[in-house]
């Protein structure tokens, strides 16, 4: 009797096995072969998910003071309130209000602490290293643009410059001021790689031209 | 008797005007660093961006000032009388009493927050709306922060409250 349940076992862990490196070799196949494939439909997607989902906060009527360059209304925590894109780089995104790991699961997000475009001060937006968000964050170059088409107007920003640095070392690198207006985009690195990296992509851009304001 | 009642009048006026709190006190309040027990605590640039953004969109009275400020004094004093520097090192009581500090703000104040399930939430005044959330690492029921510096939160500021609790180091989600 014992005999022929360990066969039995023996039997469903080689099907098991065969199964699992069987799947294994699908899935490496279909990333290898289909990667391209793959992103853009994820990027199909995203687009008609920032189209359905742009409006929310619309009325809210979130406007910029330009006197006291401040908002008059800002967006409720966890809300989406901009879409950001990155052309050189193939990046479009929706951008919540908020940062928090429960908020990056769904697209961008913008330190909830730091300032807004149009305010003057340092803008903060991180994304996951992946295809979806900011996995081709390093594709960008210095002299790209990143535009911020906010519920209130378009704001464009020229990338000065980028680092790679410690994920201990961003409280003191990304320091939140208002005395220039400067967007931080940044994600974890190495991109488009699973599990806790230790290290950040920081692109940091200036604010060029007038803003398109609605 | 008129004169006694004018002047009764007047003390009590002028008792009322200089303890009551205005919105600008209130928020330097929340922003000034305290050293309780060998440690500093103070709200960080991105805690004190929320806190003025919160202070200039919602009227917070003078009373609800003056109650926060006096909830604030309170969870200096039980860290104090601890002689601890962290809120980690508190025992459960005093952790109990900080977090029924803020339990006492929302009950009693415009500021609405909540700490729940692992989070603590800011609310819009008036509104189920959330102005600001932040993940609190339950330990065994209990608030642990990921950033010293942030015991702040408990710690001092109380106040608007969830807002200078904040917490968590910053971006480090990505």
């Amino acid at each position: 009797m014992p005999n022929i349940i360990i066969r039995k076992s023996k039997v469903i862990v080689k099907q098991l096995a065969i199964a699992f490196f069987f799947t294994a070799f699908l899935v490496f196949l279909t990333l290898t072969l289909g990667k391209n494939k793959i992103n853009k439909a994820i990027n199909l997607v995203n687009n008609f998910a920032i189209i359905e989902n742009i409006g929310s906060n619309q009325d809210k009527k979130i406007q910029i003071n330009k006197v006291t360059k401040r908002l008059v209304s800002y967006p409720n925590f966890g809300d989406i309130w901009a879409k950001i894109e990155i052309p050189s780089a193939n990046i479009e995104a929706n951008v919540y209000h908020g940062d928090t790991l429960d908020l990056l699961k769904y697209g961008v997000g913008h330190h909830a602490g730091s300032y807004f475009p149009g305010e003057g001060g340092t803008i903060l937006i991180a994304g996951h290293n992946s295809s979806r968000d900011f996995g081709r964050l390093p594709q960008a170059k210095i002299g790209d643009i990143i535009k911020i088409k906010a519920v209130y107007g378009t704001y464009n920003y020229r990338i000065d410059e980028y680092e790679i640095i410690e994920a201990k070392a961003l409280n003191e690198k990304l320091e939140i001021n208002d005395k220039k207006e400067i967007l931080m985009v940044y994600t974890c690195y190495p991109v488009d790689t699973l599990g806790y990296k230790s290290k950040r992509y920081v692109v940091y851009a200036s604010l060029v031209g007038d803003p398109n304001e609605e | 008797m008129k004169k006694i009642m004018f002047f009764l009048v007047a003390l009590f006026i002028g008792v009322v005007s200089v303890s009551a709190m205005t919105e600008s006190e209130l928020e330097a309040k929340l922003t000034k660093s305290y050293t309780i027990n060998g440690s500093t605590f103070k709200a960080t640039d991105s805690q004190k961006v929320l806190i003025k953004r919160y202070l200039d969109q919602y009227e917070v009275s003078s009373s609800d000032a003056d109650y926060i400020s006096g909830k604030i004094d309170e969870a200096k004093n039980i860290l104090q009388a601890s002689g601890k520097g962290s809120f980690y090192d508190l025992s459960r009581a005093d952790k109990d009493k900080i977090i029924a500090l803020c339990a006492d703000v929302s009950s009693n104040t415009s500021v609405k927050v909540t700490i729940n399930k692992g989070k603590l939430v800011v609310y819009v005044p008036g509104s189920n709306d959330v102005f600001y959330s932040t993940p609190i690492n339950p330990v065994n029921g209990d608030i642990a922060q990921t950033n010293d510096n942030l015991t702040v939160a408990i710690a001092g500021l109380v106040s608007v409250l969830g807002i200078a609790i904040a917490v968590r180091k910053i971006r480090a989600n990505a």
